[in-house]
């Protein structure tokens, strides 16, 4: 028997190693969206340089000619020369990623940007989670830390307070985020230092198979002539189906023609949309509730659809995987004016304003079911956007280009970031102007507190508890109006503690426009 | 070497028999591991004792591992006074502990060690070294002794303390005072899972006449096989069973982690051997098995893979 070795020693060939871009990410059959875009992404990218893929599963579904390896003997092949790209999401198929990346460093692509979670799960190292906490947050982990270590108690504040990223800013070369609301709020976060190593490439459109909304409507058993809306996804909070429930049944109430097709799982705990449709008699003939759908089966809907809606707040800056096959397939897109959809632009979807979305949801949605010309118009720019900023090829061309920059630069140089308090580093002139204000039920307009003229400032908006936080910050869109009026310029944001850490400052600066 | 005895006179004399006969009942520990002479442990015991390399990726990467087929963990023989707890339980009562070295060039990191503690020591060595007696490794209360393979395989010097040397019986076959010839064991060596070095959650069961392990709870099974470097081998791991046919169709192998080309010799549906072919260059070698379905048995519940009953080294 012969048996042909495809590889198997690891120095002798380090000239050939050398060449290789070695990727850390979870890869298919995962059931994790990164490990999607991952694989789509290594296809391309491997098109253009070798690759080699670490990833626990063996079996892992790669492209022909990326291997497999075992990222527990990646200190075989790799060396302080080695071109390293890690995907870091904050889920469980992910802790091998992090711990590359503490091990090797390289670049990392951002794919969360709140990564307690991953890091907690990385449970073989509870006090180096501590002292991260710590870390990422100098005024509040000490007392939080303590709390979870020595109580076991934490609340889902630990996950707003905590993001973690510090650490990723820390020992990675360089780190890919998919927005520039990301990137800023890094940057606001963590200071003008973290922004040197950040690089904003938005998540690819996949290219989905062309289908006539004819055929697709056929293959579904659906009205060819009637409008149709679709919706996408787990039915969750965020997505707002409170404010598309109030538009859709003011148009139904008015006599518009629709329907209404959630392509998605509910999450009834999360936000009852079958109960909350149901309670509008003249909508529920209308809406339907498909349950999980396959790829295939979403991509069916979406190319039957007339208008694709997808609704945000708050956001945590994510992309959506819908929306960008709606782009490929050529869909007039309906999107929140928030976060990363901010930065779609503004002739290629239809963005409705965090305030009053609902009635300005019911006019967008009314023009746009009335005049079919004009869903084309935005489909066709939808289309061609996906097919240019945002095809594979394009974005594939962006990762190589950091992972190139990244190998340049030396590694040496590396600077530590850490949690620095990015207040303390802004270096304007004149002294700011100061406020301070303990919170109630919710927070003064920014612009009311600070008397013209126009200047630096800094502010602190005290609460009683991390609890109280979440509820002011998460009950009402107006929050964010408030702090984040047209006049304001947010600079920096971060949390602090009192002295006596009874309660939290979300503390501010910036400057503010007359 | 001068000549040997007639083969009329001959009997096997394998390494271990020579050295028991030396030492008495030993037991060895292999300093060297995974670096040099694991194949020679292997050859004289199936079960030596293994060293961690002092730190670093290696070192943490092989606190996984267990030998003996999962039943006793790697030690780390530093020679702190803590450190040394570990390596004086390796041998049992009446024991005589023998640490094998890569070389005789390791002599001075752990003669003073093994000067006070009175341990054996083992080291292959180069034959240009058995001529010349001014090349000989010595520690002071020691005796050295070439111990030489008959056909011209690989041979060593033992450094026994003195005190053990007039205990030998009377009717030793010696060459000379500080030459001793052995027989080298014949292609192939056969390690019975008992002697897996292996980082499963499973340890191996039987008895010292057969002894099988399951792989698992992990679908990685990673297993560390004697293989020194610059010789290139094949290895079959035999399978007597597995619940799941899937798991001979589409079980992956890797070389320190990198995909290497197997291929499976079917004996039935779920049992067969897998064949992995070494090169030569690897240096420090893991095998890692990658099993597709793990199945949980319905007494114990525990997640089984494939069952493994012997390794067959062939060079």
């Amino acid at each position: 028997m012969g048996l042909a070795h495809s590889h198997g020693d690891d120095r002798s060939s380090s000239d050939l190693e050398r060449d290789v871009l070695n990727w850390f990410t979870p890869l298919p059959p995962a059931r994790n969206g990164i490990a999607d875009y991952a694989s789509m992404l290594l296809r391309e990218i491997a098109r253009h340089t070798p690759c080699a893929c670490y990833c626990e599963d063996a079996l892992a579904e790669a492209p022909p000619d990326v291997e497999v390896r075992d990222p527990v003997q990646a200190f075989r092949h790799l060396g302080p020369h080695s071109r390293i790209l890690h995907h870091v999401g904050n889920n469980r198929g992910h802790v091998f990623v992090l711990n590359a990346l503490r091990r090797f460093g390289g670049v990392t692509s951002l794919h969360d940007l709140s990564l307690l979670y991953v890091n907690e799960l990385d449970a073989a190292k509870p006090d180096a989670l501590f002292g991260r906490m710590k870390t990422s947050s100098p005024a509040l982990g000490d007392v939080y830390a303590r709390h979870w270590r020595d109580n076991n108690f934490k609340t889902s504040a630990n996950y707003v307070l905590f993001d973690m990223v510090d650490e990723i800013l820390d020992t990675s070369d360089h780190v890919i985020v998919h927005s520039d609301f990301a990137r800023k709020k890094l940057i606001a976060t963590y200071g003008a230092g973290a922004g040197e190593k950040l690089t904003v490439i938005p998540h690819f459109a996949k290219p989905i198979p062309a289908a006539s909304s004819r055929q697709a409507r056929l293959e579904l058993g659906l009205d060819p002539a009637t409008p149709l809306i679709l919706t996408s996804g787990f039915a969750t909070n965020a997505k707002r189906f409170d404010w598309l429930i109030a538009a859709v049944a003011d148009l139904r109430r008015e006599g518009r023609a629709f329907r209404w097709i959630h392509a998605g799982e509910e999450r009834p705990a999360e936000y009852p949309l079958s109960k909350e449709i149901q309670a509008h008699s003249d909508l529920s003939e209308v809406c339907t509730v498909t349950g999980y759908l396959s790829e295939d089966k979403l991509d069916r809907y979406i190319a039957a659809a007339d208008i694709v809606v997808n609704l945000r707040f708050p956001s945590v800056g994510e992309s959506s995987g819908t929306l960008a096959r709606a782009f490929s397939a050529g869909r007039c897109c309906v999107v929140s004016d928030t976060a990363a959809y901010s930065e779609i632009p503004r002739d290629t979807v239809v963005h409705i304003p965090l305030f009053d979305s609902s009635p300005a949801l019911r006019i967008a949605l009314d023009a746009l079911l009335s005049d079919r010309a004009l869903r084309e118009t935005f489909g066709r720019r939808a289309r061609q956007y996906a097919r240019t900023t945002l095809s594979i090829e394009s974005i594939a061309q962006r990762y190589l280009a950091v992972v190139e920059h990244a190998q340049r630069s030396s590694r040496s140089k590396r600077q530590p970031i850490g949690a620095v308090n990015a207040l303390s580093e802004r270096g304007e002139n004149a002294a700011p102007t100061v406020v301070e204000w303990t919170v109630d039920d919710h927070i003064p307009a920014l612009s009311s507190l600070i008397k013209p003229p126009a200047a630096d400032f800094q502010g602190v908006f005290w609460f009683t508890s991390a609890d109280h936080f979440a509820k002011v910050m998460g009950d009402s869109p107006a929050t964010v109006t408030r702090l984040s009026s047209p006049e304001v310029e947010i600079k920096a944001i971060g949390f602090s503690g009192s002295m006596d850490a009874s309660r939290i400052g979300l503390r501010i600066a910036g400057y503010i426009h007359r | 070497m001068s000549a040997a005895p007639s083969p009329a006179d001959h009997r096997h004399r394998g390494l271990s028999t020579v050295m028991e006969e030396i030492l008495g009942p030993i037991a060895l520990f292999d300093w060297t591991f995974p670096h040099a002479c694991s194949w020679e442990t292997i050859r004289l015991g199936a079960s030596p004792a293994l060293a961690l390399p002092a730190s670093g990726d290696e070192e943490y990467f092989l606190r996984r591992f267990r030998s003996t087929g999962g039943h006793r963990a790697l030690a780390a023989p530093g020679l702190s006074s803590k450190d040394a707890v570990q390596l004086e339980q390796v041998a049992g009562e009446g024991e005589r502990l023998v640490v094998c070295v890569g070389s005789a060039e390791e002599f001075p990191a752990v003669a003073s060690y093994l000067e006070r503690r009175r341990h054996a020591l083992l080291a292959p060595t180069h034959q240009r070294h058995l001529e010349k007696s001014k090349d000989w490794p010595r520690l002071r209360g020691y005796r050295t002794t070439r111990l030489i393979e008959r056909s011209g395989g690989p041979s060593f010097f033992l450094l026994a303390p003195d005190q053990v040397m007039p205990e030998r019986g009377s009717d030793r076959r010696v060459r000379s005072p500080d030459t001793e010839l052995f027989d080298g064991d014949d292609n192939p060596i056969i390690v019975e899972a008992s002697g897996l070095v292996h980082d499963g959650g499973y340890a191996s069961e039987g008895d010292h006449q057969y002894s099988w392990l399951w792989t698992g709870p992990s679908s990685h099974f990673r297993l560390i096989p004697p293989h020194p470097a610059g010789r290139a081998s094949r290895i079959e791991l035999c399978v007597p069973r597995t619940e799941d046919r899937a798991n001979l169709d589409r079980i992956a192998v890797q070389l320190n982690g990198r995909p290497v080309a197997h291929a499976v010799d079917r004996w039935s549906d779920t049992s067969g051997k897998i064949i992995i072919d070494l090169p030569e260059s690897t240096l420090r070698p893991a095998l890692t098995l990658v099993v597709p379905c793990m199945t949980a048995d319905a007494n114990s519940g525990r997640l089984l893979g494939v069952c493994i009953d012997k390794m067959i080294i062939l060079q």
